[in-house]
């Protein structure tokens, strides 16, 4: 009786914490693609666009931009219900195809695009190459987690799409340190590379983290 | 599957090397080495207004004040306000990589000249 009581108390903790977790992802991943339509209008008149006037007069960064914003939002839109169990579980057609969507969308187009953009990144010489090595393993750790789905590894691939999915929530966190440090005052460009060197290293730990919590039952079997 | 990492890996390459030749390319231009950087155009301050002349004052003469006499109270200092810091507003747009603040930008007025007395006749 005692041991279903803590059963159902750790159900719902744990049921709280995920919906805690993936109300707020959830909200700000769709508010980031509603953000990104208007740059369809192809109109120079964006902050963003106005800032790289230079860099937009060159085709291949003004296309290599409009790929890059199309895949980025596609692959936060696909990989929402990714970490669903009840898709994985009862719709795993569902799964695959939207796996298949985000595996090529990152793969051929968000990568190579934002790895071109990347050497003229706003900020210093430390920020473009945090943009470089971003776009890498971004690239790395997702096909990885294909090759291990191939493989049907899956526990492998889990912990792979989570380090993918870190990288690409990186857009989502980075906007939030972002405004919260604008509210508290920051200079513009230190505010950009602070932001951008907590949301990729913070994004990182957290990817690190959530993988560890998954497999320690895991990790537990090598101990005894 | 294999085919579509396999051109992806080529794509990444030839990203890769396409950039680091555009940047090579680009980097000595000077309104490359411009990019980014925040320019504010703030006007100049107006000039002081002219201080009022100063009245020719007619010596008055003041009685002599008592040696050893306490100076006359001073008027108590107003307490000073804080400077009110203004909100800063959170909008949805502002979700974005760009800048969250538009660089000051002020209209440009044309002055037209004032017609003269000798163009008037």
């Amino acid at each position: 009786m005692t041991n279903s009581r803590i059963l159902a108390a750790r159900q719902s903790v744990r049921f709280i914490g995920s919906l805690l977790f993936w109300t707020p992802v959830t909200l700000l991943s769709l508010l980031l693609i509603y953000n990104t339509i208007p740059y369809f209008s192809f109109s120079q008149d964006f902050i963003f666009i106005q800032e790289r006037s230079l860099l937009f007069h060159n085709n291949l960064y003004s296309a290599s931009f409009y790929i890059h914003i199309a895949a980025g939002a596609t692959c936060i839109g696909t990989s929402l219900i990714q970490f669903s169990s009840y898709i994985l579980k009862k719709r795993r057609k569902v799964h695959v195809i939207a796996g298949r969507i985000y595996v090529f969308v990152v793969l051929a187009l968000a990568a190579p695009t934002g790895l071109y953009m990347s050497f003229f990144a706003k900020g210093s010489f430390y920020e473009r190459a945090l943009f470089l090595f971003m776009a890498m393993f971004w690239f790395f750790t997702t096909a990885r987690g294909l090759s291990t789905a191939l493989k049907k590894n899956f526990l492998s691939h889990k912990n792979w799409m989570i380090r993918s999915y870190a990288m690409a929530m990186t857009a989502v966190t980075f906007r939030i340190y972002h405004i919260l440090f604008f509210l508290f005052d920051w200079d513009h460009l230190e505010n950009y590379e602070i932001s951008l060197w907590i949301s990729v290293l913070g994004n990182m730990f957290i990817a690190e983290w959530v993988i560890y919590r998954k497999s320690r039952s895991y990790l537990k079997t090598f101990v005894n | 599957m294999k085919a579509i990492v396999i051109t992806a890996a080529a794509l990444m390459t030839g990203a890769g090397i396409y950039g680091v030749v555009d940047y090579t390319r680009q980097s000595d231009s000077p309104k490359f080495k411009q990019l980014y950087q925040e320019e504010q155009v703030v006007p100049d301050p107006p000039p002081p207004p002219p201080a009022p002349p100063k009245p020719v004052a007619a010596v008055v003469a003041t009685p002599a004040k008592p040696e050893g006499a306490p100076p006359p109270p001073k008027a108590p200092a107003k307490p000073k306000k804080p400077a009110k810091k203004k909100k800063k507003k959170v909008n949805m747009e502002m979700f974005s990589r760009g800048a969250l603040e538009r660089p000051a930008e002020f209209p440009s007025v044309e002055i037209k000249p004032t017609p003269t007395s000798s163009e008037e006749n």
